[in-house]
């Protein structure tokens, strides 16, 4: 019985912890939209113009990608849940596929502006608009951070393999990989503001 | 075994459904962006992402199954940004 009262509490104050980290994580993020909407404010037509330039169909791709991963992350614990470990683990090894699809379409946008010498501290977007300028500061710290905490995303998501494959995550004991899948949620959510803001709204 | 009656288990039907809308959302605002809104540009992107993002935090991180507490509290912070937001605006616009 106190074993049994032990595990619960385990598991709502595991929950409640993730969150606490995730409110940090939405702060670190809310700065930099905070910022972004006090210039777009400032400099309206150039962050429309520099806008422009940002491939909509890449972001729209990348949108889509994921979504699907936040799919499969919460179907894995479906199917922990229900005991179904091998399809855990394929959904998880989908999840990394599309990561790494959405790393490589990130990897080709970014060399693009590159090519077009568009990157922080370049000649040319030093010779642009002080609007564009700023636009592109935020577009490369915003998409970078963003690819960063995709990136500890994954290793988080493979130390919930992991345990599913070591037998730490069971049925019973689903909250490493609920707390990985939130973390995982967390990148997605934050992109999809970040997408309609940076991409759409031109 | 206790401990397991109280999770919630979504199925594999309703996390598809879920996936349909929520890319249903981003091709509709794909497609309203082609428009020139003027004003309600921004507004109309804000809002669908708005919408995106709650199905996502109520279904797949699950908030819809926790308990009242963890409800408010990621509300709360929400709440909170929306203020802080609010008020630094308040400075740009009166300034």
């Amino acid at each position: 019985m106190s074993d049994h009262e032990e595990h619960v509490i385990d598991r709502e104050s595991g929950t409640m912890g993730m969150w606490l980290f995730l409110f940090t994580e939405l702060f670190l993020f809310g700065g930099l939209f905070l910022v972004y909407a006090v210039f777009r404010y400032m400099h309206p037509a150039e962050f429309h113009e520099a806008g422009l330039e940002l491939d909509t169909f890449v972001g729209t791709l990348n949108t889509v990608v994921l979504l699907i991963s936040s799919m499969t992350v919460a179907m894995s614990i479906t199917a922990v849940q229900k005991k179904n470990n091998a399809l855990a683990l394929g959904l998880l090894a989908i999840t990394t596929i599309l990561a790494l699809v959405f790393m490589v379409n990130k990897y080709f946008e970014w060399t693009h502006k590159f090519h077009l010498v568009i990157y922080p501290g370049s000649p040319v977007l030093e010779n642009m608009e002080r609007g564009e300028l700023l636009f592109y500061g935020l577009y490369f710290i915003m998409t970078g951070l963003h690819a960063l905490h995709v990136i500890i995303g994954l290793i988080v998501l493979f130390f919930a393999g992991y345990g599913i494959m070591k037998g730490t995550v069971t049925s019973e004991r689903t909250l490493l990989l609920e707390n990985a899948g939130l973390y995982w949620h967390l990148v997605d959510l934050i992109w999809i503001f970040l997408f309609p803001l940076m991409y759409l709204i031109t | 075994m206790e401990e397991h009656d109280k999770q919630h288990v979504t199925s594999y039907y309703t996390n598809g459904v879920i996936l349909v809308v929520l890319l249903f959302l981003t091709f509709f605002s794909v497609f309203i962006a082609e428009f020139d809104l003027k004003a309600l540009t921004l507004f109309v992107a804000i809002s669908v992402a708005t919408v995106k993002g709650s199905i996502v935090v109520m279904n797949f991180m699950h908030l819809r199954y926790e308990k009242k507490f963890t409800k408010y509290m990621v509300l709360g912070v929400f709440v909170l940004f929306a203020i802080v937001l609010i008020i630094t605006f308040f400075d740009y616009w009166f300034r």
